[in-house]
């Protein structure tokens, strides 16, 4: 008995020294843990974003098309994310959808004169088919938008016809009878009017300002995070 | 004098048998500490390897997206790397296991 603790001293001395051992190994292992959820973690990421990179290419064209039009919001946001996730940390991926209206502001008046570059935007008109103008102008069931090119100037009207008339250049707006056109027009060069008055029209002219408006994904807005999280941090 | 003040050393030092039981204990301590070691280093070996197939993966990943064909092999850090791709998975098998991406 007496022996054995008289040789404790180099026991202890053992003991200390592997105990100091095991704590710098509990340690090594505590980062090793940290490091193994670290690939893991960035295994997952990998994975889910490139799925990601998949869908968003594969919904680049249709990503903004489901929007409601509104008319004070000229930008919105639109995530694509995994559909079988609920975690809201999710990796998500952004496009920005930007409206793209041929009106650049609403027409107010019956008649906007010399004014075609301030309320029609052509850059976006090339974004739509429209019909333009034949030389008659019948009335139809639902209001439409003529677009008078600049080799036409004379256009004749049948009846009533409701709707839009933009015309780059001038304008002749004539008719065999007397009659009237509802809605608005907007032309390039000077207007002038042979048998027909024009009546402003509220609810065609706002059918047609919200029909010729659609929203689509603004060129290089594809990103992986989101920019009002940088915003508020 | 001598042989008492011996004597009395010889009693107060360790005896044989306490310095074989702390030695034995110290060498199975060591073995643990050892073997506890060996098995960390595999698990950084193992890290290491994950954490370069998955960028390999990546690569290939961003390869075929962009219309380029797979690698089949890559070495780099002294280890050899095996790629496979099939429709949309790539495999990379390493020294120390596989991955599907």
């Amino acid at each position: 008995m007496r022996k054995i603790v008289h040789g404790g001293v180099t026991l202890s001395l053992i003991m200390l020294l592997s105990s100091a051992l095991c704590l710098f190994l509990l340690i090594a292992d505590k980062r090793l843990s940290l490091f193994s959820f670290l690939s893991v973690e960035r295994q997952l990421y990998v994975t889910n974003s490139l799925y990601l990179q998949t869908l968003s290419q594969q919904e680049k064209q249709t990503a903004c098309n489901n929007l409601v039009i509104e008319p004070d919001k000229s930008v919105q946001i639109v995530e694509i994310k995994r559909s079988d996730t609920q975690a809201k940390d999710a990796i998500t991926h952004y496009f920005y959808c930007k409206h793209l209206s041929l009106f650049k502001m609403k027409p107010s008046k019956k008649i906007h004169e010399k004014a075609f570059g301030n309320y029609v935007s052509t850059e976006n008109a090339r974004q739509y088919q429209f019909n333009i103008a034949n030389k008659i102008l019948s009335p139809t069931a639902k209001p439409q938008l003529y677009w008078v090119g600049l080799s036409q100037s004379a256009v004749e009207i049948s009846g009533k016809v409701e709707g839009v008339i933009i015309a780059e250049g001038d304008l002749t707006l004539s008719s065999a009878q007397k009659t009237h056109f509802r809605g608005s027009i907007i032309t390039g060069g000077n207007l002038t009017l042979q048998n027909v008055t024009v009546t402003y029209d509220k609810n065609i002219v706002l059918s047609l300002f919200q029909q010729y408006t659609k929203w689509q994904v603004a060129m290089q807005s594809w990103r992986d995070f989101n920019v009002e999280d940088i915003k508020n941090d | 004098m001598w042989k008492t003040s011996r004597m009395i050393r010889l009693k107060y030092g360790a005896s044989l048998i306490s310095l074989l039981v702390t030695l034995s204990i110290f060498s199975l301590l060591l073995l643990s500490i050892s073997q506890w070691q060996s098995s960390q280093l595999r698990r950084v070996q193992d890290i290491y390897q994950r954490v370069q197939a998955v960028q390999l993966a990546e690569n290939q990943k961003q390869r075929l997206f962009v219309g380029l064909p797979c690698e089949s092999q890559i070495k780099q850090n002294q280890l050899q790397f095996q790629i496979s791709c099939q429709n949309d998975r790539v495999t990379v098998r390493y020294p120390r296991g596989e991955l599907k991406l």
